[in-house]
């Protein structure tokens, strides 16, 4: 699944947005990988969409990740190796339903947008992502050994050459920079826990802005990457009990299907856990993320790859909820996956991305 | 002619006797009266031989002049006579009196005349006394001896069969005449109504001798010399004044009702005279239109006291024991007999009937163990008569031998056991303190056991509830009061809608502990489905909803006994991990329902979850502490190192009876009886 750092780049796609996903060790970033297809087959706006896969990794990626969550019902094993993906997102919006075919849906769903021909219904979103182990984030990184399995720091002894998490870290830096996007994944569970977000992300982004600088790609001092801070897990109930108070989670359940929970909450949430603890690093995140990009090109995502637990009246309950499971120490899928602001963060990225482009959102 | 004359004249003798004495004169051999025999002072008028004693009173012609040998001669015979005359009564005394007066003998020998006994003449008169009748002497006393037991018994077992209330004894004894008034008591049992009335015999014979020794001579059919001389009355054998002389009796007797027997009991045998006076007062009782119904019985030598006390018993007597019904534990007295009715204690002093019974002490506190002799005249045991009560302590349980000794009517002593305290409760105290329902505190547990996990964390729990009932079964006193319900509960397959909303219970209603090991041991561990809660809930759902299973009984002390790892799952979803009950149950609800409804004392046995429960984070490992401090409200063990025997103790199985009492010995199937009779010592 994972390919070689030499290895050659595929042809980039008609309209090309590389989009990079970074995020803490667990932080669900192969989840995230694996709920696209599922959030592409669920979308329920003007456009339909489907993933499809650009080479045999991807393609192979795809599929297991597929039996992986839907199927076997559990979360992807941990990434060891970075893993180039070339997806292409086909949209298709039907003629009879929208005169304004072609236009990018926004998040109010009406958003604005070019017109197109009438042949140009059907939009192509090409997705380069490197998936790669969320140790490579670390601060403290210093490389894996080629029997290592895990995600684990590695402080002992001076490398004589360059290891290959150290040329795993060296590409992921140069995917970083190329990108026109990223997706930053921030776990506030294992935030809570470990209390390592900074960590995983302080050393990373000095080394884009870096390396961007020396690519004299910065704007002003700040990256020109679009970043969705995609605050995950929010179907846990280890999140949203804490994010949301309990009568927002009543009229979560107002409405038949998976409910949605705006960026406002999530944005509200972040703000809580850099809070939330004098010791808390989100806040370092935050002022990171804040000095770093530029504010109309950030936005906040309340995401969950496998969505909330619906019983049998397709409805949520907030007395019962989470869609995870814990089984023999291992965390199960309880029902079908139904992501929640999985592909939303990635469509509006694309669409920022095109429309600085373009100037126009085709 | 001489021998006709000589009948007709003791024939006027008899028909004088009425005047008691005539011609009375004294010489120095002993009183004498004129017309009366010279020996036994009989009177006579023609007759040649006195009809009492045999001495010729009127001897053929002497030929020639009257010699003063012939006078000598005639003198010592006569003498020799009147000796062997009173010798026969000095016996006769000291048969009845000597015993307790062992100088008896010699006084009276100096007092009979005709001087000095010969030797071999005092033994030679007691071989006569022994050999001849009763009544052996001047005058045949006419007086059968009949045996005690026909005489006496046949009046007191109609007393005692309620047949006659009231008896007058007459006893007649070496001094006086006394009548004593006896009845029975409620339970048959005779006894004397009050002193005695007595008459001693110089004050119904004035003219007896005033000296102990010449009356008892002379009551025994003797004259004695009395000081010699002539005297004006000479009252002896064959008198014909009793009725005079008994009239003070007789109208005592006379204030006695109509329906009353009259015994009369000669203490002394053989006396003449107090024969004589035996005579007349059953002339008296027996006379057309006096007392008809009275019995007038005779003769017998024992005392009153011992007459009553070899009365027969009216009722059985047995001893008081508690029978417990072996379903309902319905408490109902009963006796255990110990001596049937009619019972007599054999003849003889100092003779009892024994008898003895081996009866089991309540298995509980019986430092107060009421040992209660009774007669079972009703069917209610309140109004049964106690006889004999005493106490005692036993050890719980154990078998305690009784041996009693029935000394009479009424009169039971204790033999064993040893340790006896005589007397505390009154009976009807004792029956008060009987329980209508006896047994060990009834104990209904019910296991709620988790039963998803781990082979050996599941077989440990199994295990523990097994070790328990052997425990309980070998040391309760009464195991088939312990009921136990058994609720195991396996994991929601959350996974699975479906499934998830199967019943996730292996329930077994209350039943013996036997049955129920039998139903644990057939129980297998099953996957865990979750990390963090398993449906604890529904069991306690089950307690309280189950229709048609009987969990709990009334009256009984009821446990709820949860062992487990996971706590339950809460009815919503919280701030970690754990998820919660399918069903939406509320475990808190439920045991609050069970609570008030079935007033459960919870005890529990907490072990560790395979999954910390600090991995689900959030509140879930402060709610599964407090979920099992509730569970285990009255008493909570780490299953690390619980024992059997502290988990029995926490729900107070081995004790059993609590402070129930029971203040009378248990029939046990080691009770038997035996009875004797004989004499018998020991306690009481």
């Amino acid at each position: 699944m994972s390919m070689s750092p030499g290895a050659p780049v595929p042809d980039r796609p008609r309209h090309d947005v590389r989009i990079g996903l970074w995020g803490a060790a667990s932080s669900g970033k192969t989840t995230y990988l694996g709920a696209l297809k599922f959030a592409a087959q669920q979308a329920r706006s003007q456009w339909r969409w489907k993933v499809v896969a650009k080479d045999p990794a991807a393609l192979s990626v795809l599929g297991e990740l597929a039996n992986v969550l839907a199927i076997q019902r559990e979360f992807p094993p941990a990434t060891f190796g970075n893993t180039r993906l070339s997806w292409s997102f086909l949209g298709e919006k039907p003629l009879e339903q929208s005169p304004r075919v072609g236009s990018w849906p926004t998040r109010d769903r009406g958003g604005g947008g070019s017109r197109t021909t009438a042949r140009t219904n059907q939009i192509e979103v090409a997705l380069d992502l490197l998936d790669v182990p969320g140790g490579l984030f670390d601060d403290n990184f210093a490389g894996y050994d080629d029997d290592d399995e895990e995600d684990e720091l590695d402080f002992d002894g001076p490398s004589t050459g360059p290891s290959r998490g150290v040329v795993h870290a060296e590409e992921l830096v140069e995917h970083l920079v190329a990108c026109d996007g990223i997706i930053y994944l921030f776990d506030p569970i294992r935030d809570e826990a470990e209390g390592d977000a900074y960590r995983h992300f302080n050393r990373m982004l000095d080394e884009v802005v870096s390396r961007a600088f020396d690519r004299g790609k910065l704007i002003g001092n700040r990256l020109p990457h679009q970043l969705a801070v995609c605050v995950t897990k929010f179907d846990d109930p280890r999140v949203l009990g804490r994010a949301v108070e309990r009568h927002e989670l009543e009229k979560l359940g107002a409405k038949p299907g998976q409910p949605k929970i705006s960026s406002d909450v999530a944005f509200r949430y972040f703000n809580m856990l850099c809070h939330d603890r004098p010791d808390s690093t989100a806040r370092h995140v935050r002022d990171g993320i804040m000095s770093t990009f530029q504010a109309d090109r950030v936005r906040f995502y309340a995401t969950s790859s496998i969505g909330f637990y619906l019983g049998v009246d397709d409805r949520f309950d907030p007395a019962d909820y989470a869609n995870v499971i814990s089984e023999g120490g291992r965390l199960r899928i309880r029902a079908r996956l139904q992501p929640m602001n999985v592909l939303e963060p990635l469509v509006k990225m694309a669409a920022e991305i095109r429309k600085a482009r373009t100037g126009r959102l085709v | 002619m001489a021998d006709r004359a000589a009948d007709r004249a003791a024939d006027r003798a008899a028909d004088r006797a009425a005047d008691f004495v005539a011609r009375p004169m004294e010489t120095r051999e002993g009183p004498t009266a004129a017309g009366s025999c010279p020996v036994c002072i009989l009177p006579f008028e023609d007759a040649r031989v006195c009809a009492g004693c045999g001495w010729w009173l009127r001897g053929g012609y002497v030929l020639g002049e009257i010699t003063a040998e012939l006078e000598r001669a005639f003198r010592e015979r006569l003498a020799t006579a009147r000796r062997r005359f009173d010798l026969r009564a000095v016996v006769r005394v000291v048969e009845a009196v000597g015993s307790g007066d062992p100088g008896v003998a010699d006084r009276l020998v100096g007092l009979v005349r005709g001087g000095a006994p010969a030797p071999g003449e005092f033994d030679m008169a007691r071989a006569e006394v022994l050999a001849g009748p009763p009544g052996s002497g001047p005058v045949d006393s006419g007086l059968s001896m009949a045996p005690v037991s026909a005489v006496v018994g046949l009046l007191l077992t109609r007393m005692v069969a309620g047949e006659v209330e009231r008896a007058a004894v007459i006893e007649l004894t070496s001094d006086a005449v006394a009548v004593t008034g006896v009845g029975t008591d409620e339970l048959g049992v005779p006894y004397r109504l009050g002193p005695p009335r007595t008459w001693n015999w110089s004050d119904l014979l004035p003219v007896l001798p005033s000296d102990q020794d010449s009356q008892w001579l002379r009551l025994a059919g003797g004259i004695g010399v009395h000081g010699g001389g002539r005297v004006k009355q000479v009252i002896t054998v064959g008198q014909d004044g009793w009725s005079a002389a008994l009239r003070p009796v007789r109208d005592a007797l006379s204030m006695i009702d109509a329906s009353c027997a009259v015994v009369l009991v000669r203490q002394v045998a053989g006396w003449p005279m107090v024969d004589d006076g035996v005579r007349a007062l059953t002339g008296h009782l027996v006379r057309p239109g006096g007392a008809a119904d009275h019995e007038a019985v005779t003769a017998v030598t024992d005392t009153l006291d011992e007459l009553l006390r070899l009365a027969p018993l009216r009722h059985g007597y047995g001893l008081a024991l508690a029978e417990v019904d072996r379903v309902t534990r319905r408490v109902r007295l009963v006796t255990h007999p110990l001596f049937g009715a009619d019972t007599m204690v054999p003849p003889g002093p100092g003779t009892a009937r024994a008898a003895e019974v081996t009866v089991t002490a309540p298995p509980t506190r019986s430092d107060d163990l009421t040992l209660a002799v009774v007669a079972p005249v009703e069917d209610d045991p309140r109004q049964w008569r106690p006889v004999a009560l005493a106490r005692c302590t036993t050890p719980p349980g154990s078998a305690v031998h009784v041996r009693v000794a029935l000394d009479g009517p009424g009169r039971v002593r204790f033999l064993d056991p040893q340790d006896l305290r005589i007397g505390g409760l009154s009976w009807p105290r004792v029956v008060d303190r009987v329980p209508d329902e006896f047994g060990a505190d009834h104990a209904d547990v019910v296991f709620v056991l988790e039963l998803s996990g781990a082979d050996d964390a599941v077989t440990a729990r199994l295990r523990l509830v097994m070790d328990l009932l052997d425990l309980v079964e070998a040391e309760h006193p009464e195991p088939a009061a312990v009921r136990v319900g058994l609720v195991g509960y396996d994991d929601h397959d959350l996974l699975d809608w479906r499934r998830s909303q199967l019943p996730v219970l292996r329930t077994a209603p209350a039943a013996a502990m036997a049955d129920a090991a039998v139903v644990l041991r057939g129980w297998r561990p099953s996957t865990p489905r979750h990390d963090y809660a398993a449906p604890v809930e529904d069991a306690l759902h089950a307690l309280n909803e189950l229709a048609g299973v009987s969990w709990w009984r009334d009256g009984a002390t009821h446990y709820l006994v949860t062992i487990g790892a996971r706590p339950p799952h809460p009815p919503r979803q919280r701030d970690d991990l754990t998820a919660p009950c399918p069903a939406r149950r509320d475990w808190r609800a439920e045991m609050d329902q069970l609570i008030a409804q079935v007033g459960v004392r919870r005890v529990a046995v907490r072990g560790t979850p395979a999954i910390a429960m600090a991995r689900a984070r959030g509140s879930a490992a402060q709610r599964a502490d407090a979920a099992w401090r509730q569970l285990g409200a009255d008493a909570l063990f780490a299953m690390d190192d619980v024992s059997t025997r502290e988990l029995a103790s926490a729900l107070g199985l081995p004790a059993g009876y609590g402070e129930q009492v029971l203040p009378v010995p248990l029939a046990g199937p080691s009770a038997d009886s035996r009875g004797t009779a004989g004499a018998c010592g020991g306690a009481g």
